[in-house]
């Protein structure tokens, strides 16, 4: 879909929206209309429904003539719900037998949906939508760095959360255990040791480092020493023991590196380097580190880079790699005569820790002027009035502190020294409940808790004072106020963890590390391509929310953001460099919308071939809405066969002729097979690659030499279950986008969830059709989309 | 409020001993008439290899008592009488591909679905209900990082493994300066004034909220009150001095890939933890990953090499690791083996449950999971095969395994029986 089809007609849309209005309003008169409505029509069942669904029969495990019509009971209403959403689908009765009366269809529905909504309303009355939601571990930790104004990483102390709706912050999904429990009371004392700080002033040091020195002795001949720059030179990018081994933090702090580097025999061209930061085992592939950045150095003229970086450990330090160099060994003699393109560096100056004030910030805002080492309760009393409220989130009187305040004087009382019993009274607001849990009363949000429900989905994190002083005069929940804090919040760097973690799980793209392709088959697939997929989407999403884009562009786009990797990878010619910009795309580039990003590409293929299968399960949920059902038990999975014998779509199609297959991979394989022209990194593919062949293909891919065996044709063409053929994804994508409102309703559920922290259920379709019906008043663009959200009943009631 | 808190804060130190005892009460008739009865105290250790074992290099083609030796099996054939191989078994409605780690102790259904909760796993249960007074009631161990464990809580929350033998062995054997028990105990004793205070907020939020998130906030009750009784208990531990041992204290492997070093670290400890009955309960995720193993002959990533998809090198290069796998698991039941306690060996009265949670990895299937038991005081030395088409319950099995413990329990998650035809103590 490009842009100028997006602008279609202003009387369609004024019709369009006019229709869906009429949709809701009927819907929301219904639910107020039938608040006690009787059983479904006993004669539309009997005629259509109990043929299959008796107690004989029993087709699909339901036996509607017994069913009860308990409301009250979850299972009941589940079933009931999914009788209501297969005949509002025309999914039944089957397309075999006699079509239902159209005005007994209406009438079944509308006093199913009556007597289900009531039954909801009740509920919800007395418990609200969502379930009480602790903070996830990544919540808990932004809070309490928020809170403090410390760096702690106290996230992976704490066990994994689990999740529901597809996200790791859905309240049913979160719970407490004893391990957990004890974990809270440890990390609390770590924040509590970073932020009360006894000892006197870290020394911030700054030294320059000769690169040579830190090369280890037995790499030595592996590296050039080029007299007249003074620089060490080397040329193997995959295996660089190049780690700045002169240089250990002393302590766990922010640190600022100036690194002189130059390319080598790069053919003029700029030469990529990545710096990473961490724990390194000595030699290969230990320890723990991450990548800091790339970085790109002009050739043969010593350039200085300058990164600040938070060390977390003692003893870290930093290391250089070339990228896109050979991955095979240069050693010894062959070092000397080497042609290919290489890496010098001269010196790393480090500087740091980096001390902005002391005591830091965060001791400051914590103690004001109170000396730890002779603190009187008069002292304890005027932290802990400022402290606990701003922890709990909340305003708090005399009453509300007291069991903090009681437990400092009982500690002071037992003769323990100020800091302890101080930190008591501390530790304890860090582990209650409603620090740990977002407080929310059934009914509409008060003003604290819509600046908290704010604060977690756009930040991830506790409200600002801003946000609290709002709270605080009772104006937070103005549509006005509202709208005027979500635009701060999404120009705030913390919006940075919305991108990270809706993102993140809307488009599976933590999952981006957890398979590694196969090196035989991809060899060009290296770290720096992996990084820059997942800054493409990242970004992709910035553009559009910063812009106010068409939230169809997920779906197709005439832009993408990419840097010279990415590029190449797509076969885009024009784009170098690491950094990433705005480039529009050609129909023949093959490239537009999510779906041919290389990080979704790669997360959606299996291990290390792609399945039509997976990518089609995902882009039913994901992008279209329409989630797939788990398949059966005892079904063996189609086992990729990477010898070239036969293919996918042979294999399938024999998994289509079993029946029991055949009713939902009909809609699992058709989006799957749109996707087939992308390779398991999300590269553009004719024909599928094999090992092992006669005369193999070789061609250079960013540096790289990259030998494969043209296998069989892909063939991307299939039909949806309603009969739509495709021959293409461009096709496919066209074919999706029939159905705008579809596409923005699937987005919107997933927003809504993630917002609120509650997965969405059947008497929420009204919520969501309004804020879907705003959001293409706005043409679908997904910063009227988030505000949508934002003004909407689901995010401002519990 | 204030005389509120202080009275039960002294209830809970005044009391301390006779709130414990009716645990203890509970506990001794149990334990002490199985120990009266076997001696000493019956472990059982449950290992996870996540990344599977190809089928063909492990199971024999022959059943019963006289099956010949296959390319695996043959590394542990020493033990031939002290190991059982099941074919055949698996979790019903555990699907999901590398997802079912989760589910391998806890065999809750669909581990992949966007609403999937966990139950409790296998070792988990054991302990509620044996409640053992060791100074780890469980042990929690992964060769991988990142803490992924095997274990999970009541309310289905995964308790975190440790990765670092070093830390685990000053845990475990190395015992703190008197200034050191000092500090710790006064952590822990403000550790129990900070959740009596805690314990006061959470009566108060109750009465604010519904009653389905009154519901949800019981696990912070549970949680608290759990707690409690645990600190209350390092605190005797605390004072207690560690278990003398005669082996030196390992040293980390930082290299993640080194699946093999950081394996057999954690093996050695698993035994001497045992032998000191510093516990009776260790699961351990005996964790794949997609990082080339250091192993001569390895060239690929590990998860890679499983999706082999009938490549023969691949096949070929797979075999090697997993036959490592299977040497480090000789060695393991070589070191238990050799460790004489009164009654037999350690093995006899350590249950080791040695399975994977894929039957073939290569296309994420979970049917047919390899799974071997050893010792436990079992008449071992078969092979029981059962139908791959129509597995049953890999819990029926695990049933077992807890009444071996001295459980009384006649059924487990998704167990349709309690045991095995044909396997028996």
């Amino acid at each position: 879909m490009n842009h100028q089809e997006q602008q279609r007609g202003a009387t369609e849309r004024r019709g369009r929206t006019l229709r869906g209005v009429v949709f809701v309003i009927a819907l929301l008169a219904f639910g107020a209309l039938h608040i006690s409505a009787a059983e479904p029509a006993r004669a539309f069942l009997e005629e259509h429904c109990f043929d299959c669904h008796d107690a004989e029969t029993k087709k699909g495990g339901l036996d509607l003539t017994t069913l009860k019509f308990d409301l009250a009971e979850p299972a009941t209403f589940a079933a009931w719900a999914k009788v209501h959403e297969l005949i509002a689908s025309g999914e039944m009765p089957p397309k075999k037998k006699p079509r239902p009366e159209p005005a007994a269809k209406e009438e079944i529905l509308a006093s199913l949906a009556a007597s289900l909504d009531g039954a909801v309303d009740a509920r919800r009355k007395v418990d609200g939508r969502t379930v009480l939601r602790r903070l996830n571990r990544a919540e808990y930790q932004n809070t309490l760095r928020n809170l403090l104004g410390i760096e702690v990483d106290v996230k992976e102390s704490l066990p994994e959360d689990s999740s529901a709706s597809g996200f790791d912050n859905v309240g049913a999904a979160l719970q407490l255990s004893p391990v957990l429990m004890e974990r809270y009371l440890e990390a609390a004392d770590t924040a509590l040791d970073a932020a009360i700080v006894t000892g006197p002033r870290p020394e911030t040091r700054r030294k320059r480092y000769p690169f040579i020195d830190s090369v280890p002795k037995y790499y030595r001949n592996a590296v050039l020493f080029d007299e007249e720059k003074q620089a060490a030179v080397w040329f193997r990018s995959d295996y660089s023991p190049t780690i700045l081994s002169q240089f250990k933090a002393p302590v766990p702090g922010r640190y600022r590196f100036r690194i002189s580097a130059f390319g080598v025999q790069t053919g003029g061209q700029p030469m990529t380097l990545s710096v990473e930061a961490g724990f390194f085992g000595a030699g290969l592939g230990g320890g723990i580190s991450r990548i800091a950045g790339f970085h790109e150095v002009p050739v043969d003229e010593p350039q200085v880079i300058e990164i600040v970086e938070r060390l977390d450990a003692r003893g870290d330090t930093i290391r250089l790699k070339p990228v896109g160099t050979t991955h095979v060994g240069v050693w010894a003699d062959k070092v000397k005569n080497y042609k290919g393109p290489g890496l010098g560096v001269q010196w790393v100056e480090v500087e740091g820790p980096l001390v902005e004030s002391w005591p830091p910030e965060g001791h400051r805002r914590l103690l004001g002027d109170v000396d730890v080492s002779r603190g009187t309760f008069a002292d304890a009393e005027k932290i802990l009035r400022r402290f606990v409220p701003l922890a709990l989130r909340r305003p708090m009187d005399d009453a509300g502190l007291q069991p903090y305040l009681a437990l400092v004087r009982a500690e002071l009382d037992q003769g323990r020294p100020f800091e302890q019993a101080l930190r008591a009274g501390l530790k304890a607001a860090l582990c209650a409940p409603q620090f740990l849990y977002l407080k929310e009363s059934p009914g509409r949000l008060d003003d604290f808790a819509v600046a908290s429900r704010l604060s977690y989905f756009l930040w991830s994190s506790m409200p600002d004072e801003e946000l609290f002083d709002l709270a605080r005069q009772g104006k937070l929940r103005q549509p006005a106020a509202l709208r005027a804090q979500v635009e701060r919040m999404l120009k705030d760097p913390r919006a940075a963890a919305f991108t990270e973690n809706f993102v993140g799980q809307w488009l599976s793209l933590r999952l981006l590390t957890f398979t590694s392709p196969d090196m035989q088959l991809y060899p060009e697939f290296d770290e720096f391509l992996q990084w820059s997929m997942l800054r493409e989407t990242h970004l992709f999403f910035e553009e559009l929310l910063r812009n106010d884009l068409s939230a169809l562009n997920f779906v197709d786009s005439d832009f993408t953001m990419l840097n010279g990797r990415l590029a190449a990878h797509y076969g885009i010619d024009g784009v170098q460099g690491v950094e990433f910009r705005k480039v529009s795309l050609k129909p023949e580039q093959q490239r537009g919308g999510v779906l041919t990003h290389a990080s979704v590409l790669k997360v959606t293929a299996n291990g290390t071939a792609s399945s039509p299968v997976l990518r089609g399960v995902w882009v039913l949920d994901h992008i279209l809405g329409k989630p797939a059902n788990p398949p059966p038990p005892n079904v063996p999975a189609v086992e990729p066969d990477i010898r070239g014998a036969t293919t996918i779509r042979e294999q399938l199609a024999k998994h289509r002729q079993v029946e029991g297959c055949a009713s939902c991979h009909r809609k699992i394989d058709p989006p799957g097979f749109a996707l087939e022209n992308y390779d398991p990194i999300g590269g553009w593919r004719g024909h599928y690659r094999v090992l092992g062949a006669k005369e193999p293909l070789t061609k250079v891919v960013f540096g790289k030499r990259v030998t494969y065996g043209e296998g069989p044709a892909v063939d991307a063409s299939n039909t949806l279950p309603d009969g739509r053929a495709f021959t293409t994804l461009r096709d496919f994508k066209q074919l999706l986008l029939e159905d705008e409102d579809q596409l923005a309703r699937a987005l919107a559920r997933k927003l809504v969830t993630y917002a609120t922290g509650h997965g969405l259920e059947y008497r929420d379709r009204t919520a969501v059709e309004l804020i879907v019906v705003k959001c293409r008043e706005q043409q679908y663009g997904l910063r009227s989309l988030i505000h949508a959200v934002v003004q909407s009943e689901l995010f401002l009631n519990k | 409020m204030k005389t509120y808190q202080i009275s039960r804060r002294k209830f809970l130190r005044g009391v301390g001993v006779t709130l414990t005892l009716p645990l203890l009460d509970a506990m001794l008739p149990r334990v002490f008439a199985a120990e009266a009865k076997a001696g000493p105290p019956r472990r059982m250790l449950c290992i996870d290899a996540t990344l599977g074992l190809h089928a063909e290099n492990l199971f024999p083609k022959q059943t019963g008592r006289d099956y010949e030796m296959t390319p695996y099996l043959k590394v542990i054939e020493e033990f031939r009488n002290d190991f059982t191989i099941f074919s055949g078994l698996s979790h019903p409605e555990v699907d999901g591909s590398h997802s079912s780690v989760s589910s391998f102790l806890t065999a809750a259904p669909h581990p992949a679905a966007a609403s999937f909760k966990n139950t409790i796993s296998l070792d988990q249960l054991a302990l509620e209900k044996l409640i053992p007074d060791t100074r780890f009631t469980s042990l929690q161990l992964t060769s991988g990082k990142g803490g992924k464990g095997l274990s999970y809580s009541r309310s289905g929350v995964m308790i975190p493994a440790d990765d670092s033998p070093a830390k685990l062995f000053r845990r475990l054997f190395i015992n703190g300066t008197p200034d050191e028990v000092q500090t710790q105990m006064q952590r822990l004793k403000q550790g129990e004034s900070v959740l009596d205070t805690v314990l006061g907020e959470a009566r108060k939020l109750q009465s604010e909220i519904g009653p389905r998130d009154r519901e949800k906030l019981d696990q912070y009750f549970t949680s608290v009150r759990e707690v409690e009784k645990r600190l209350h208990k390092s605190e005797e531990w605390a004072q207690r001095p560690k278990p003398v041992v005669d082996a030196k204290p390992p040293v980390d492997i930082p290299n993640p890939a080194d699946v093999v070093g950081r394996t057999r670290a954690m093996f050695s400890l698993i035994r001497l933890a045992l032998q000191t009955d510093s516990t009776r309960l260790i699961t351990m995720n005996l964790e794949g990953h997609n990082l080339v193993p250091p192993i001569e002959g390895v060239s690929v990533d590990w998860h890679n090499l499983s999706h082999h998809g009938q490549d023969p090198d691949k096949l070929a290069q797979l075999r090697i690791i997993e036959l490592e796998q299977m040497k480090l698991l000789a060695s393991l039941l070589g070191e238990l083996r050799q460790s004489r306690e009164e009654g037999g060996t350690l093995l006899d009265h350590t249950t080791v449950l040695f399975a994977s949670n894929l039957g073939n990895a290569s296309s994420h299937d979970t049917k047919n999971m390899p799974v071997i038991v050893a010792g436990g005081g079992f008449k071992h030395g078969q092979h029981l095969a059962f139908d791959p088409q129509k597995n049953p319950p890999l819990c029926n099995l695990y049933v077992q395994l807890l009444q071996r413990l001295g459980v009384e329990a006649d059924q487990f998650a998704s167990s349709k029986a309690a045991g095995i035809p044909g396997f028996s103590a």
